[in-house]
């Protein structure tokens, strides 16, 4: 009775007291406001764009995409090896072969990924009903496309066929929200697809604000890659020759220079994700680079093998292995490809006002090789150079503020002429166009021309030499192993590093073996990437690729 | 003889209680309406008794007095006094009542007086009442006059502390020949036969007689009365008899607090509260509160939605800031009862802060200040450069790798000849000051009139880190002022300012600092300070050459209420609050380049330039404001052995926040300010944000007790909260408790004398506890800062996101609480229990419901309330106190905190639900999870023979359980491994040993039921190149097969790097959490110098240690020992009083 008493009055008080308690979210937008119009719908699209992601989200350590991150792609080929730091996931994972449903190296890039796919999803459906005029919609949409395609890409580089989802999933609504794995070939069709699609209504160039966002060549890019690596090389000639002849795109004729910000969406540049200091930067010149130069210092996270800097050939276009007449063992630095001196720092190389010596026997000296890699020192006794912005102090940044600002380029024009030449090559044989397309990019690297009369193999084993060089670090290399079928051959022995010691004045190099450098390779399953056990365990529909 | 309140002016309605032996005359006199004089009808004549007098006031003005009965026994009032009152103004009539007998009074609460004697200002002699002489009978003249008189002197202390207690009462017994203390505890008392009995009383505390004996100086020390079983105790929305409440709270004295030589409150709670599991994170000045749980966890919530609801004086407020010179109190409510005033924000449990306020009478100043010192409790003994290269030679050794060191390298490490080239730094010592000064000084003044009382203090601490550019300081004021302004109105204005600063340096943090000094091994070319003092490393200019990171922040807690009894309703009271609090805090982050030097390869000197590119600062200006309006009404009334008590609370609070930020880059000029920044506009940031809270509820409770013995609540909250949906927002939260006092039965009480009290109460009600955030109800978009196009000329623009799904049905998390206690009270408060058993069943909290749809689903669906958690658990304590033979005299108290939670619903996904070893639904929250270890494997044949485990296994690595037997150590070969991080048994014991002065407080606090684990830098040795401990020497080697650690890698490797059970150790611990040792200078010694009181001790904090990983401190928070360690502080200080 009592509490009748209490709580009659408290009831009708409250019923008029639930305005009183009313809070409107002050930073938080309706539906209907952001597609309201057309300026509203693109903010979103503005946040798909920054969603890109160069290389794949790995599971440990700074959690940011590869290629900006302190693990690059290449630290899981034969071209470097980070350092030996705990819970790098290529020293920890990749090379003991560990890596497999739970624990994965590239554990958020599935959801990361979906959660892309489902903004593009959500925008595709919310514009296409909005009622913008035809111009603006053909437009957005087609960026939409793309960008969709490209997520999608990512994940069917690592896993092969992923599901497809195309709408906007609503669990309340829907009566299947698992899908299944589709097939590889499903799913290359898909992004072919939906790249015609895209490249039709793209523009060929951009007004110079919207640097950044998708053009037909990017779309096209994209197809391309796609094709190649699906083994479709007819197709893949095809796309690239369209490319070429878009005639919107050329060699950019520094090579080092081209990955500068002051030379950011230059005409070599396809596409690539966007980067500002400060405000969008990333760290990498800091992870990257040698533990000390001059006026800073990084984390030698990408230390190049012996083995790749021995696929820069002279200047003669020879390798030292194929007889060059200009290699000198005493001075091996010498007289090399000028993509070299622009990629790599090697003993005595000048780097942030000051040489960076590898050697041992300098005092002081945490450049220095040690195989072991125990110290924090590089483990095969060079660093990367390039992609390092020269004017980036590493190791210095403030306020939170990540001061690396430089792109992460994900298509380039030479990459266009590589993958032509290899697709045409598979499809024709060494024709002109081939060696047309191989020798400029080797022109700009100051090579000689191909040797006249190489044969299908012959050729075919240039064009992955040229290809390895070109694109360093790029993170093509993985996927190039993969798709060679070669990795199983490249792995699984040592990789190399150089010693070099000073006697009587002079250097000897000796080419050694880097500690622990033997990566762990399962033919049986290791051509991809196991599927993260999460998503597994929350869709019953999807099945582990094989042998994981 | 025992020393009780008497309460009378509850009875007034009892019609023959029987208690009221005395003639009603008084009452008559004082009940009519002018003060008749008829005093021809008294006993003594033209006398009549104050307690009479008093009785028949409290029914006239519906108040009660509370005071110690042989205080006024004898005590007799001319009714000539009767005459002169006036009607209607109590005030008036008690004080010229009082006066005349030397007694004081003082409200408490709305309808309690105390009365009390008067403290004189010079104290050790009052004079004697006169009229009790020429009154009332003093015994048998013929005796008096058959010894000689004598004058009797000493002084009266707490038997406890050994603090000198003012204002006791003294009086030869038989006589009302008395007087009271002076406030340093001395008494002087004339006209004493030798034979005489000496009664002292004072109140809370227990009466003694003392037999003369001829003597001439008799120092006495009073034993507090543990079981006051009328003590006041503070509940959520007013105050309570002890002996009548039927939750389950725990209080702690102010004073308590006092003895920790600490900065935060919380530290010094923690071990002394039956009910609270504590667990000090960090040592860090300025963030090193001990977290405080109610009952342990009972929550998946995290963070503010996990802690207990702190109020300060009635108002939800943080307490972490408060001056422990300012509490009166701290209150702890436990059970559903206790808890239910505070609905959706209690079901974490609720400390209550109640701060000291005025007492009338003379102005009493008191100052007490100590300085201290602090350095890290514990820490590794890590090994020195020699000794860290040996190992890492055999490490190499081990896996087939040169030496690192060659021998003439180790013997210059060895006999430091070169300490460029070859240094050897204790980098824990070398940086952290193991001298580093904390130290607080408090002063404060009270006192006041009848009508107009006031409590003013000032407060000052400071403590370095180990760092002298971290540090911590904080100043508090706070007055308040009770103002009487008629009889039955009382106004009250309490205001409470804080400023604190925390100072850490630009580039670094404590943390930072601990994570560097901690990890570098001795011997690093990058050492810490080559011979010449440059540095070789950035730490060091980092702590003092990076600039600065500032914390400021100002507090402003302001409270007016204004208390009004209803002269239409007897009993009947309201009260209006309206507290206004605002907090400001201004962050100001300057960070400038500094230069460190590296050994060139020519053996130069050359700088090296850290930090930021050019000097950058950030200033952060945030306020937070909240209003608290309350409306009380509350009625207490007694009829015939009825009483019932009535509280109901209208509550609404109104919260807004906003921060604005800007900074500038490049500062070419190093002046710190804003203005004089890079004027590129690129250089340029800003930010603000804002939001805004609202609450309202309605708070009632019915209490009702039959004879003092049956016992009944039903207490409630209707609250609103405008996190949930419209139609969401309100709940109701009741909670019903009932007691019983046995001791009060006929055929206990007079049975069994030494029994003093005995209860049982139980309790069982809903409460509520917000978690999540606000608007998860709510579909909408994110606005943040997007992506550059533009290439070089980039421009940033902005982006919508999707955030989460919405879930309309979002609500509070619901707690169900059962609690029985039994409080008991034996032998005159010489002992004292009180046990409580309690089960919780929390339900709906906010989950992740995983498992139903896929990771390709593509956006964060949102949490549902459904999370079931049981916790339950045991909390007592146990209190006694004797005095010895000897003179010295213990006070013991022992409380003790069992609680054990387990998650009873949770989304887990199948992998780790259809695996019993791995199922975390039906186990305690954050159980661990690992393999089993199963110590190491001893040679090659022992691994062909195992499980394939991780990379490149050899004997000496640790060995995994394989529970599946599939030949592979998997996540499917994961078991529990240990216990939660948090202890599930916290328990302290607080002992007070004194002796003529001399007064030795002592707090041991333990812990139980905890696991710790060790990982990275702190489980293996060259972890990323970090240090190695002395520990680590005990490897595995053929000849070492049971060492303590797996064979040495020069780094960890991946197989011993997994988590198991292996990196496992207890969590228990017990320590002298504090200790303190106190001196009060004799009267004698200080009565020349003007100072009423003065007393020194030496204090400490943390001072000894037990536990199973004796090198590093048990409450370890980071499992790779990188962050702030807790310390230990040793200190000395002094108390004045005038």
């Amino acid at each position: 009775m009592q509490k009748i008493v209490y709580i009659l009055p408290a009831v009708f008080l409250f019923i008029a007291c639930e305005r009183a308690i009313e809070v409107n979210p002050s930073d938080q937008l309706t539906d209907a406001d952001v597609w309201r119009t057309p300026d509203n719908a693109n903010l979103f699209l503005n946040d798909i764009y920054n969603s890109l992601n160069p290389g794949p989200w790995p599971d440990l350590w700074t959690n940011v995409p590869m290629q900006i991150g302190n693990d690059p792609l290449d630290n899981y080929t034969d071209n470097s090896l980070s350092g030996n730091i705990a819970g790098i996931p290529s020293y920890q994972l990749f090379a003991n072969g560990t890596y497999g449903p739970s624990n994965p190296i590239f554990g958020p890039h599935w959801e990361r990924m979906y959660e892309n796919i489902r903004k593009c999803n959500l925008f595709l459906e919310k514009v296409a009903g909005a009622g913008f005029d035809e111009a603006t919609t053909t437009s957005m949409l087609a960026q939409a496309r793309f960008l969709r395609a490209y997520f999608y890409k990512s994940l069917v580089d690592l896993y092969g066929g992923v599901p497809l989802i195309t709408e906007v999933l609503n669990r309340n609504e829907d009566e299947n929200i698992a899908f299944p794995r589709a097939t590889y070939e499903a799913c290359v069709e898909f992004i072919r697809d939906e790249c015609e699609q895209a490249a039709a209504d793209l523009p060929e160039t951009l007004a110079p604000q919207d640097l950044g966002r998708a053009t037909r060549g990017a779309a096209l890019a994209l197809k391309g890659e796609t094709e190649l690596y699906a083994g479709l090389f007819d197709e893949a000639a095809a796309t690239h020759r369209t490319i070429m002849e878009l005639g919107v795109y050329e060699l950019f004729p520094d090579y080092g220079a081209l990955f500068y910000p002051e030379n950011e969406n230059n005409p070599e540049v396809i596409f690539d994700v966007q980067y500002a200091p400060y405000i969008k930067g990333h760290s990498r010149d800091t992870y990257w680079t040698a533990p000390l130069v001059a006026d800073g210092f990084g984390w030698g996270a990408v230390n190049p093998t012996q083995d790749l800097v021995d696929c820069y050939e002279y200047l003669d276009g020879k390798t030292a292995d194929e007889g060059s007449t200009v290699y000198d063992p005493a001075a091996p630095y010498e007289n090399r490809d000028s993509r070299f001196y622009a990629s790599i720092i090697y003993d005595g190389s000048e780097w942030r006002g000051g040489p960076i010596y590898t050697r041992l026997g300098i005092p002081n000296n945490r450049n220095e090789l040690d195989p072991s890699g125990s110290g924090g020192k590089g483990r095969t006794g060079y660093f990367i150079k390039k992609m390092l912005d020269p004017t980036v102090v590493p190791g210095r940044e403030n306020l939170d503020n990540q001061t690396g600002g430089s792109n992460s380029i994900v298509f380039r024009y030479a990459e266009v002429l590589l993958n032509y030449a290899e697709a045409q090559n598979e499809v024709a044989g060494p024709d002109a166009s081939v060696y047309q397309a191989m020798n400029k990019v080797r022109e700009r690297a100051g090579l000689p021309a191909l040797p006249e009369g190489l044969d299908q193999q012959g050729m075919r084993e240039r064009i992955r030499r040229e290809r390895r060089v070109e694109l360093a670090f790029e993170g093509k290399r993985l996927y190039d192993l993969w798709r060679w079928r070669i990795a199983e051959e490249v792995f699984n022995k040592p990789l190399h590093a150089m010693k070099i010691t000073e006697s009587g004045g002079a250097l000897i190099y000796e080419r050694i073996e880097a500690g622990g450098s033997t990566i762990r390779f399962d033919p049986s399953k290791n051509y991809r990437m196991p599927i993260p056990q999460d998503a597994i365990d929350q869709n019953p529909e999807l099945e582990q690729n094989p042998n994981y | 003889m025992k020393c009780k309140f008497v309460i009378y002016g509850v009875l007034l309605a009892i019609p023959f209680h029987t208690c009221l032996t005395a003639s009603t005359a008084a009452q008559d006199l004082i009940s009519a309406a002018n003060f008749p004089g008829s005093g021809d009808q008294t006993e003594s004549g033209t006398h009549v008794s104050l307690s009479e007098v008093l009785d028949a006031l409290g029914k006239r003005y519906r108040v009660r007095f509370n005071y110690n009965s042989e205080l006024i026994r004898t005590k007799t009032v001319s009714t000539g006094v009767l005459h002169t009152f006036q009607d209607g103004n109590l005030a008036t009539s008690l004080k010229k009542l009082l006066s005349p007998l030397h007694l004081v009074y003082e409200k408490v609460g709305g309808k309690q007086y105390i009365i009390r004697k008067e403290r004189d200002r010079d104290g050790s002699l009052t004079p004697i009442p006169d009229i009790g002489r020429r009154g009332v009978s003093t015994g048998d003249p013929l005796r008096l006059l058959s010894f000689q008189e004598q004058v009797v002197t000493g002084r009266i202390t707490d038997a406890g502390s050994g603090d000198p207690l003012p204002g006791v009462s003294v009086l030869v017994q038989g006589t009302s020949n008395g007087t009271s203390s002076g406030p340093d505890g001395f008494y002087r008392l004339e006209n004493v036969p030798a034979d005489a009995i000496l009664l002292i009383s004072f109140i809370g505390y227990r009466e003694q007689e003392v037999p003369l004996n001829g003597r001439r100086e008799v120092d006495v020390a009073l034993e507090a009365d543990l079981e006051s079983l009328d003590e006041v105790v503070v509940v959520g929305y007013g105050t309570q008899r002890k002996s009548s409440t039927t939750s389950a709270i725990s209080a702690l004295d102010g004073e308590e607090l006092t003895h920790s030589p600490v900065a935060n409150i919380n530290n010094s709670i923690a071990g002394r509260i039956p009910g609270i599991l504590a667990f000090q994170e960090s040592g860090e000045p300025g963030s090193d509160a001990t977290t405080l749980r109610v009952r342990g966890i009972g929550t998946i919530a995290e963070g503010r939605n996990a802690a207990a609801l702190t109020v300060v004086d009635g108002i939800p407020r943080d307490i972490t800031q408060l001056n422990p010179a300012e509490i009166e109190s701290v209150t702890v409510l436990k059970d559903a009862a206790a808890i239910a005033p505070y609905g959706l924000a209690g079901a974490n449990g609720v400390i209550l802060i109640t701060t000291k306020r005025g007492a009338a009478g003379q102005v009493s100043v008191n100052y007490n200040g100590w300085y201290g010192i602090q350095r890290p409790t514990r820490f590794p003994d890590y090994l020195n450069a020699y000794d860290f290269a040996r190992l890492l030679n055999a490490a190499n050794e081990n896996v087939g790798q040169p030496p690192t060191y060659s021998e003439e390298e180790l013997q210059k490490y060895r006999d430091g000849t070169d300490p460029d080239h070859f240094p050897d730094h204790d980098w824990v010592r070398e940086v952290i000051n193991f001298e580093a000064p904390m130290t607080r000084h408090d002063l404060s003044f009270t006192g006041g009139s009848e009508r107009v009382r006031f409590f003013s203090s000032l407060g000052f601490l400071y403590q370095e880190g180990g760092v002298s550019t971290i540090n911590y300081s904080r100043y508090n004021l706070a007055s308040n002022v009770d103002v009487d302004a008629t009889p039955t109105t009382t106004i009250s204005l309490d205001i409470k300012g804080t400023f604190e600063q925390k100072k850490d340096p630009g580039s670094t943090s404590g943390t930072g600092i601990y994570t560097v000094i901690t990890k570098q091994p001795p011997l690093l070319p990058a050492q810490l300070q080559y011979s010449n003092g440059l540095p070789g490393h950035e730490l060091l200019p980092q702590i003092y050459h990076s600039g600065y990171n500032r914390q400021q922040e100002n507090l402003f807690y302001s409270q007016l209420s204004i208390q009004q009894e209803l002269p239409f309703l007897e009993g009947l009271s309201i009260k209006g609050v309206a507290a206004f609090d605002k907090a400001f805090s201004f962050n100001k982050h300057w960070q400038t380049p500094y230069t460190y030097y590296a050994l060139d390869s020519e053996d130069e000197f050359e700088p090296v330039q850290g930090g930021v590119t050019a000097p950058s600062l950030a200033e952060q200006f945030s306020q937070d404001q909240v209003i608290t309006l309350q409306g009380y009404l509350t009625y207490q009334q007694t009829f015939g052995k009825h009483a019932v008590n009535v509280l109901g609370v209208i509550e609404k609070r109104n919260g807004d926040w906003n921060r604005l930020g800007a900074s500038r880059l490049n500062f070419a000029v190093d002046l710190d300010e804003l203005s004089l920044g890079s004027s590129n506009k690129v250089d340029f940031d800003n930010e603000g944000i804002s939001t805004e809270s609202k609450q309202i509820g309605l708070v009632s409770r019915v209490a009702y007790d039959y004879d003092g013995k049956y016992l009944f609540e039903f207490s409630s909250r209707y609250d609103g909260h405008y996190y949930f949906a419209p139609g969401k927002r309100f709940d109701f939260f009741p909670a019903l408790s009932l007691g019983w006092r046995i001791s009060e039965e006929p055929f206990l009480k007079d049975r069994y004398s030494w029994l003093d009290n005995l209860k049982i109460r139980g309790s069982y009600g809903k409460s509520g506890n917000l978690a999540g955030s606000a608007f998860q109800y709510l579909s909408s978009y994110g606005v943040a800062n997007s992506y550059v196009f533009g290439g070089p000329q980039y421009y940033q623009v902005q982006g919508v996101f999707e955030r989460a799904e919405a879930n309309p049905h979002i609500t509070w998390e619901t707690a169900r609480k059962t609690d029985i206690g039994l409080e008991a009270s034996l032998w005159n408060g010489k002992f004292g229990l009180e046990a409580d058993v309690f089960y919780e069943k929390r339900s709906d909290m906010l989950l992740y419901p995983a498992e139903t749809v896929p990771l390709e689903y593509g956006i964060g669906i949102s949490q549902i309330n459904a999370g079931i958690m049981e916790n339950r658990g045991i909390d007592l304590s146990l209190r006694t106190s004797h005095r010895f033979p000897s003179g010295i005299h213990l006070n013991a108290a022992f409380n003790f905190t069992y609680a054990k939670n387990k998650l009873i619903q949770t989304f887990e996904n199948e992998a780790t639900f259809n695996n019993p070893n791995r199922r975390r639904t039906g186990r305690a929250y954050e159980t661990r999870f690992g393999y089993k270890a199963l110590g190491y494997f001893q040679s090659e044949e022992e691994i062909e023979g195992w499980a394939t485990q991780f990379g490149d296994v050899r004997p000496g690595d640790i060995k995994y359980a394989d529970m599946n037997g599939d030949g592979r150590i998997t996540p499917e070969d994961e078991v529990v491994i240990g216990k939660p991080l948090i202890p599930q048994i916290i328990y302290g014991l607080v002992t007070e040993l004194s002796w003529k002065g001399i007064g030795l407080n002592m707090l041991w606090q333990g812990a139980g039921s905890s696991s710790i684990y060790l990982a990275n830098e702190a489980a293996l040795p060259f972890f990323n190149g970090a240090k190695a401990f002395q520990e680590h020497l005990d490897y595995w080697r053929p000849d070492n097969p049971d060492a303590r650690y797996p064979r040495v890698t020069p780094s960890p490797t991946t197989n011993n790097s997994q988590t198991s059970s292996f990196w496992v150790r207890d969590g228990s611990y017990l320590r002298l959490k504090s200790l303190e040792l106190g001196y009060a200078i004799p009267q004698k010694a200080l009565s020349a110098t003007g100072i009423g009181s003065l007393r020194v001790y030496v204090s400490g904090q943390n001072l000894i240690t037990f536990s199973a990983v004796d090198f590093l401190d048990p409450e370890l928070s980071n499992n790779r020992a990188r962050y702030y360690f807790q310390q230990k502080v040793y200190s000395f200080g002094l108390n004045i009083g005038f």
